[in-house]
């Protein structure tokens, strides 16, 4: 403390040191006002107004050396309140809508999302959607999942201002059966089958 | 050293005498955690983390102009002053020679 380089230097130190504690401050309130707010059982109501299956020879639709995939999309409506996960340490809220189903074994379980958002204000965050068109096609692994049943969840991920990522879900459930479909022939093998006919 | 280049060194470098090196050092680690708190404090009830970081910076602007400058109060012992230690003549005994 003799001089007043060493002086200047000891305060900054000290003053990060303090930027450390305050960090974990402002996280673990944040945490609390969570937990306070019960944002880890939100509830929320999800229900699929329609399901449809088609299949798609497209890379850009998971397909491999142009054989069938099938691919799944729906429309579905969604209600839920999660203006509490916004809080002082909160940047911006991720919300997506997850599909869990059973996968090859009966122990495993494949899980795909259709929809989601990024909601970056407390305003934005009360989410009332009808009609709305999933964001996503999605296809499974194997060539086809029909007639499996999905249950449909709303998580969330909020993305904080200081301190780790807090991952959680609302309670709400949303259920349908991946349609079956009859495999349809690529366009351009249809028109050569319908000239033929014509012809 | 020249008087002019003391003067420069002196102004440059700053120095405390050391009642008060102890003094600031109390001091830096006092006002910055009575800051931190109360930027917690202030952050915390108004929801506002911007808030608790102006608040922050303002208690370490503050800490730095109460501790940093050397001030004349800082200086009222004077480091100088010391006594300087006279070495004195003292016959040492040398085996094997007879002592003047």
């Amino acid at each position: 403390m003799f001089s007043i380089y060493q002086r200047g230097q000891s305060v900054l130190n000290f003053a990060v040191t303090l930027v450390g504690f305050i960090s974990a401050f402002i996280f673990i309130t944040s945490l609390i006002q969570l937990q306070l707010t019960d944002s880890f059982h939100k509830d929320s109501s999800i229900s699929t107004i329609s399901t449809a299956s088609s299949v798609k020879f497209s890379k850009r639709f998971g397909s491999v050396g142009g054989k069938a995939k099938e691919n799944n999309k729906i429309v579905f409506d969604l209600q839920s309140d999660l203006t509490d996960l916004f809080n002082w340490n909160t940047k911006q809220v991720f919300v997506y809508l997850t599909a869990e189903y059973p996968g090859k074994t009966p122990e495993s379980s494949n899980k795909v999302v259709y929809w989601d958002k990024i909601i970056t204000s407390k305003e934005d965050a009360n989410l009332t959607l009808t009609n709305e068109r999933a964001k996503y096609s999605v296809w499974d692994v194997e060539e086809s999942f029909k007639n499996r049943d999905a249950t449909l969840k709303l998580e969330w991920n909020i993305q904080p201002y200081v301190g780790l990522l807090t991952y959680g879900e609302t309670e709400g459930i949303g259920s349908f059966t991946f349609p079956d479909v009859t495999e349809e022939k690529p366009k351009s093998q249809k028109k050569k089958a319908n000239r033929r006919k014509n012809n | 050293m020249s008087d002019v280049l003391i003067a420069i060194k002196n102004f440059v470098e700053g120095p405390i005498d050391y009642k008060s090196q102890k003094k600031t050092e109390d001091l830096n680690f006092y006002l910055l955690v009575l800051g931190s708190i109360i930027a917690s404090l202030i952050g915390f009830i108004t929801q506002s983390i911007f808030n608790l970081s102006i608040a922050f910076c303002v208690s370490i602007a503050a800490t730095i102009i109460i501790v940093v400058p050397p001030y004349a109060a800082y200086n009222k012992e004077d480091n100088l002053n010391l006594p300087w230690f006279q070495p004195k003549a003292v016959a040492v005994p040398i085996i094997g020679e007879e002592v003047l």
